[in-house]
């Protein structure tokens, strides 16, 4: 019982942060139409600038600041360079300049940073644990859910109540009609990128605190998809449970499963759950279902 | 495929003519000089004593032209009269083992291209998960290479390991069908999900921490010398691995050649190009679509078995998740939906990596020689930390060449390398007048 | 003006039986009953979204009728699949043009032949033995009955994108053709051809109904009345859902709650033009 518990309130905590990545990429869907394989690495360089900017002296809070606006950047000008001129393009096409444009970020970042981890030194948060009764969670689960939360909240609302969150729903809704009110949906597409950005940055460098930073970040951060998946792919909520969802799904494989079959169950399942799901439900839990008309 | 442009006064008298393999004498010689090329000239050169018989050929191929000049009988071809001077200057000389085993990193991503081409370029089922059908021939064939009991008489023939190239490659399309079963409910993006499930359930999980452990030597099945045999030859040098690539690449190519120009080919570029009127003209399309993905794990299988004969140990490293991207982005560059995309854009690729190799290594040691000479400062620093890293991390700059690769054929040449080639050929074909 | 009782019998090949189809809570179809007889050319008008195309995607397969049985040949076809309809003898063309657009009027129509071959994997990627013989049957076949038939000869290797929509839509024809099917299923034939076209066109369904070799039974939906009153045995009419009236031409016609509901106008006699 008491193992059930923690695992799964870790996985609650560690799903704040997928749920954030995935929220970026269900933004950039809904936005553009683009169906974005590069996530994961978005979420490595997130990591590797907050790092960058913590071990060059700068607290973690502001660190994390300067990584959104780095990432804000760096958003606007993938989305610039790579992705405006494919708008239209059959959807093979749009996926692999996502995984082109993956590949180009892996390798920068492993020519610039290589591939050894790298943790924050000095910690950021305690190690001690927080004990809740029997409960006892380390604070980097804790305050990285916290942070999340907030992150999670403020981009939601941003997108419901201030004029360029509206703008950007109603490019996704009909992009004719929001650029015959005067909607530039060029910069809805780079806002869409530069939020996901954003996201994606803070999430990778909350998961970086966890376990230290290497390339395999960016596995961790492909596990937004089955997140996206199994919440619709253009579900705001959708994408926040179902982060939360493989978040505890995989602490629960990660301790039950593990003495069965022994390595990368934790990894794997997610995708097999994915895979299942998408036979009986094939358009996730909030998603628009397409009927195809003759 | 548009049909053959045919010379003035040659005409078609049937149909069986006219769905023919070589249509014209021209493609007749320039497939077969390929063929020669590609089996004859690339691996093999005479030894010097044994240089007469090219010779001879010359000989006769001026015999054939004086024939041709003096007589001129109507079935001896222009052409002809140059095949024999070909076969001698292929006969006497040979690539240099390093081009041989760049031509066969060439040939491995073809194979492994044309499955995924197969798929994507001619059915329409985008796959992110091709390695894993090539890891899954891989070990299937290593397994029963290592550990199968065959019967002597097998083994002293040399065909255990062509027996297992075609195991490998049943046991790899039956996998692949597995994971294209949710290819009957889902299209499009959720498809590359599953494909990408695929890959990582096989490869990093069932295969590195089961298949890989067994006989206890941890991640590599080492293949000692002499294991990996076809018929009395042991496959342990470049030029037999060269030409056993070269063969199984040729019977590939055909294979799919015909395959897509008959009923079932057919079938499956109607399912890309609309499932539903391909229904309704009685085409039942999940069997269709599962028999494409038994076709391309297949491909994908006998392509992983074939690695066996070109690595020394066999381990899950060779097929990430990278290969498949790798894979389908060759067919990006070389063009979706054309065989000789897969082979172009493979072609590109390794050339590309492969000459950058040749561009860096000179300039470190340029810069090696006038390091000294610069002036000492930031930028000098820079370059110090710079230059050596670009040789000693070049694994990371293939990768980004790559990816803008991809990039910028997506955005500048979406139709791919195999359009250009169609056009220039045209263009030849068609000289001086193109219309 | 019609040449009813030339070559129908009383014979029913296709049934439809009370059926309905909801999308949602809308009825698109609201217990429609057909019989299309053997040998017959029956019509099916009605305003825009009246669900004509409905009711074809309902015979064809595309669709299944959530309450109501289809018949075909005497036997039930509620749960079979587009294809498996196709190859009891089932073919259509659709009101947008449904062709492979990549590829060449003569693959569309060897498309057409699939139900009539059986190679596979194994002997298609040999090109040996059956495959290869399959091909040839094929290819003599559609070059002399269809290709000849349609007056397409010129453009067989061109590309289907490249086709003026005229000349599209008779591939299309061509191709459902090839099936050799028992019910022709053909939605709007002649929207959007000029005028010259649109006789071709009828000529090719009258032709493909009445000669020996073909005696094709055929469903037409169709806006112009001109050539449905012409050329059609039978003419249902529906409106939103449900039928006005089943009956020959003259009788639909005369029929006062047609021209109520439906016809109105003067225009509806004329052909646009």
């Amino acid at each position: 019982m008491e193992t059930f518990v923690v695992a799964m309130i870790t996985g609650i905590l560690v799903g704040g942060i997928y749920a954030l990545v995935a929220l970026g990429w269900v933004i950039i869907y809904k936005c553009s139409g683009v169906l974005n394989l590069a996530m994961g690495e978005l979420t490595i360089i997130g990591a590797y600038v907050t790092l960058t900017f913590y071990t060059a002296g700068v607290p973690f809070i502001p660190a994390v600041l300067l990584t959104l606006v780095v990432g804000a950047f760096l958003g606007y000008l993938t989305e610039r360079i790579f992705l405006d001129k494919l708008i239209g393009e059959p959807i093979l096409a749009v996926i692999m300049v996502t995984v082109g444009l993956s590949f180009f970020l892996k390798g920068l970042v492993e020519f610039i940073w290589g591939t050894d981890t790298r943790v924050f030194t000095p910690p950021v948060f305690s190690i001690e644990p927080i004990t809740l009764g029997f409960l006892k969670i380390s604070p980097v689960y804790l305050w990285s859910f916290i942070l999340s939360l907030v992150l999670l909240v403020v981009l939601v609302s941003f997108f419901k109540f201030t004029s360029w969150g509206l703008s950007m729903q109603a490019t996704a809704d009909d992009e004719t009609a929001a650029l015959s009110l005067g909607v530039s949906a060029r910069f809805v597409y780079a806002a869409s990128w530069a939020i996901a950005f954003m996201s994606a940055g803070v999430g990778g460098a909350l998961l970086g605190n966890i376990n230290g930073i290497n390339i395999s970040v960016g596995h961790l951060g492909l596990l937004v998809l089955p997140a996206v998946v199994l919440g619709g792919l253009n579900s705001i909520p959708g994408a926040i449970v179902g982060g939360i969802t493989i978040g505890v799904l995989q602490n629960l494989a990660g301790t039950y499963l593990d003495v069965y079959f022994p390595g990368g169950v934790k990894e794997i399942v997610p995708f097999v759950f994915m895979t299942v799901f998408l036979l009986f439900k094939p358009y996730g839990l909030w998603g628009w279902e397409r009927i195809e008309r003759v | 495929m548009s049909s053959v442009w045919l010379p003035c006064g040659d005409y078609h008298q049937n149909y069986s003519q006219d769905q023919g393999w070589w249509q014209t004498t021209l493609i007749q010689f320039k497939m077969l000089t390929l063929l020669a090329v590609a089996f004859i000239g690339c691996p093999w050169a005479l030894p010097q004593d044994w240089h007469w018989v090219a010779w001879v050929f010359a000989a006769l191929g001026v015999v054939l032209g004086l024939v041709k000049i003096i007589a001129d009988p109507p079935r001896l071809k222009g052409e002809w009269v140059l095949f024999p001077f070909i076969l001698a200057v292929l006969l006497l000389y040979r690539l240099p083992d390093y081009y041989l085993s760049v031509l066969v990193m060439i040939g491995y991503y073809s194979m492994g291209a044309l499955g995924v081409q197969l798929l994507i370029g001619y059915t329409g089922l985008i796959t992110l998960g091709h390695a894993a059908f090539i890891a899954v021939g891989a070990y299937v064939s290593a397994l029963m290479v290592l550990y199968f009991h065959w019967p002597r008489f097998i083994i002293d023939a040399g065909l255990a390991y062509p027996i297992s190239i075609i195991v490998a490659g049943v046991i790899a399309g039956f996998w692949s069908i597995l994971f294209g079963l949710p290819s009957a409910k889902v299209k499009g993006f959720y498809l590359i999900l599953t494909t990408m499930a695929a890959q990582f359930i096989t490869v990093d999980f069932i295969l590195t921490q089961y298949v890989a452990q067994i006989g206890g030597r941890g991640q590599a099945f080492s293949l000692p010398p002499g294991t990996i045999k076809v018929g009395p030859w042991v496959i342990d040098s470049d030029v037999k691995v060269y030409v056993m690539m070269a063969g199984i690449l040729t019977l590939m190519v055909a294979f799919v050649a015909n395959l897509l120009r008959s009923r079932v080919g057919r079938a499956w570029v109607a399912i890309r190009d609309n499932d539903i009127a391909a229904e309704t003209m009685g085409i039942n399309i999940v069997t269709y679509k599962l028999m494409a993905f038994f076709v391309a794990g297949f491909l994908g299988g006998v392509t992983g078995a074939f690695w066996l004969s070109n690595t020394a140990a066999l381990s899950p490293e060779h097929f990430p998740w990278f290969l498949s991207l790798w894979l389908v982005g060759i067919i990006l560059i070389g063009g979706v939906g054309s065989i000789h995309g897969a082979i172009l854009g493979s072609l590109f690729m390794v050339l590309i990596t492969e000459s950058l190799q040749w561009g860096v290594l000179p300039l470190t040691d340029y810069y090696d020689e006038i390091a000294n000479t610069l002036d000492p400062g930031r930028f000098k620093l820079m370059l110090d930390w710079l230059v050596p890293k670009l040789l000693m991390d070049f694994a990371y700059i293939k990768e980004m060449v790559f990816g803008l690769a991809i990039c910028a054929f997506l955005i500048f040449e979406p139709n791919g390398l195999s359009y250009r080639w169609w056009q220039t050929k045209n263009y030849f074909n068609l000289w001086p007048f193109s219309y | 003006m019609t040449h009813a009782g030339k070559s129908k019998t009383d014979e029913v090949l296709l049934e439809l039986e009370d059926v309905h189809m909801y999308f949602g809570r809308v009825a698109a179809l609201a217990g429609v009953n057909l019989r299309v007889r053997k040998g017959e050319i029956h019509s099916i008008i009605g305003p825009n979204g009246a669900g004509k195309t409905v009711m074809m995607n309902c015979i064809n397969g595309l669709y299944r009728p959530q309450r109501g049985n289809v018949f075909f040949d005497g036997k039930r076809v509620n749960g079979y699949a587009p294809s498996k309809r196709a190859r009891m003898g089932i073919a259509r063309t659709f009101q947008k043009i449904e062709l492979f657009g990549g590829m060449t009027v003569l693959d569309n129509i060897r498309l057409g032949r699939h139900i009539h071959m059986k190679s596979g994997i194994f002997s298609g990627g040999m090109w040996m033995g059956r495959a290869r013989r399959e091909e040839i049957e094929a290819r003599n076949f559609i070059e002399e009955e269809i290709i000849d038939l349609l007056e397409i000869e010129s453009i067989r290797h061109k590309t289907v994108n490249m086709l003026p929509y005229g000349l599209q839509k008779r591939v299309e024809l061509g191709r459902a053709l090839a099936l050799q099917p028992r019910l022709l299923l053909l939605d709007e034939p002649l929207a959007g051809l000029n005028l010259e076209e649109v006789e071709d066109m009828a000529r090719f369904i009258l032709d493909i109904n009445e000669e020996e070799r073909w005696k094709v039974t055929c469903i037409l939906v169709e806006h112009d009345m001109g050539v449905v009153m012409d050329i059609s045995h039978s003419v249902f009419v529906l409106n939103f859902g449900h039928k006005i009236v089943d009956g020959p031409p003259k009788e639909v016609q005369a029929n006062p709650e047609v021209v109520k509901a439906y016809l109105g106008e003067e225009d509806m006699y004329t052909t646009r033009r």
